[in-house]
């Protein structure tokens, strides 16, 4: 099975012979059916676009998670690296990725 | 398509043009020349009229005239996620997307088997309403409001724009121009849509009949805009805005925190704080540009 997968989108698109479908994350355990054509709509305005094979719609929705929250991580180091932003926002930020960092695969990314 | 004459050179321009060909001077917008046409306004003011009359001769004018002077003052507000506002939230430069930049708004609104397929409708609304397909990218959609409140199908964050910088590039279309489409075909009625500056005939035209004696102005708001079971069923009048929107575009923003996504269940890992940091950011973000922001 062939897989496009984004972290900013949350999406990710899948083609298994002729059949198209699409993961979100905000609704992992749906399949939604797709055209190829929606690939545009789907990852409209994101670069961060992963390529892979896999064995199993469960191997998506995990590598699915993975780049959701490792593009949410970043933000939130972005976040740390902001002067502006209030001290309150900063110890928001650092509490949140507290929940991220204990994972090795996400400090890896 | 109708040739109209460029304002400042006088000479014949197509409607499809942003700038003169004559003489490089920018052009209103394509939705706005559309709405401004003399058949449409005058159509307009017919409805608008007949709209007084009936009023008066169900004995609620003064009624209908307190409705349309609360909506002379209506403004532009639209709903969105915090993941599509926050990419442009601490860029000043980066611009709002549109219905074609974004595949959110189209997922959200695959709500039904028998609702529109808005791929093929809302591009098919957004060409009528331009007059051709070739700026259909450049629309934003917003609704018409009273008391600031958005519908909340399309995101937990409502955005009230700035009217001096969106008024000279908005028409407005009586309900969401896309479920017309699906409905009744891409050909709009005369004096179906408005320009900015004539909202408030574009609103007793369409409204004054639901208007009586006893009705109370704290009704207006919600005989203006009124959330539906889906976004295909909510009621209001869409205002369609021409060109680029960035973060100063936006005069308030206010957030819902009762949809944070902290409650997401298939999460591979659990994530109770999820969002709390984007939030205060956008407060922050939100102070820096001037924009007003509340959390509710």
């Amino acid at each position: 099975m062939q897989v496009v997968l984004s972290g900013r989108a949350c999406v990710a698109l899948l083609k298994d012979g002729g059949t198209w479908n699409s993961i979100h994350y905000e609704e992992i355990d749906r399949l939604v059916t797709r055209q190829p054509e929606e690939f545009d709509v789907l990852f409209a305005g994101v670069r961060d676009l992963d390529w892979i094979e896999v064995a199993s719609i469960d191997e998506v929705r995990d590598r699915l998670a993975d780049a959701v929250d490792s593009a949410e991580a970043l933000n939130l180091v972005l976040y740390l690296c902001d002067n502006r932003l209030s001290a309150e926002t900063l110890h928001a930020a650092a509490r949140e990725l507290e929940e991220l960092v204990v994972y090795a695969e996400i400090v890896d990314s | 398509m109708d040739p109209n004459p460029c304002e400042h050179c006088a000479q014949e321009i197509p409607l499809d043009l942003t700038n003169c060909p004559h003489c490089g001077h920018g052009l209103i917008c394509p939705n706005v020349r559309l709405a401004s046409q003399s058949k449409e306004r005058d159509a307009l003011e017919r409805r608008f009229n007949a709209a007084i009359v009936d009023a008066a001769s169900r004995g609620c004018e003064k009624t209908v005239q307190e409705f349309e002077a609360a909506v002379r003052n209506s403004q532009a507000v639209l709903g969105s996620t915090l993941e599509k506002l926050m990419p442009i939230v601490n860029r000043d430069r980066d611009v709002f997307a549109t219905f074609h930049d974004l595949s959110e708004l189209r997922f959200l609104r695959e709500s039904s088997v028998a609702g529109p397929d808005w791929n093929i409708a809302r591009p098919s609304a957004e060409s009528a309403l331009l007059g051709s397909r070739k700026h259909i990218e450049k629309l934003h959609y917003a609704a018409l409001a009273l008391d600031g409140r958005s519908l909340p199908h399309y995101g937990e964050l409502t955005i009230r724009l700035r009217e001096n910088l969106i008024s000279s590039r908005v028409s407005l279309f009586q309900e969401n121009s896309a479920v017309y489409v699906h409905r009744h075909g891409v050909t709009f009625p005369e004096g179906s849509r408005a320009i900015w500056e004539e909202r408030h005939k574009l609103c007793v035209a369409k409204l004054a009949g639901k208007i009586t004696k006893s009705t109370g102005a704290d009704e207006f708001s919600t005989i203006l805009l009124q959330k539906g079971a889906t976004a295909v069923d909510d009621q209001f009048v869409e205002v369609l805005v021409f060109g680029a929107m960035t973060f100063a575009t936006f005069e308030k923003v206010t957030v819902r925190r009762s949809t944070s996504k902290a409650s997401s269940k298939s999460s591979k890992r659990p994530r109770p704080r999820r969002g709390t940091a984007n939030e205060r950011a956008l407060l922050n973000y939100c102070k820096i540009y001037k924009t007003e922001c509340e959390l509710v």
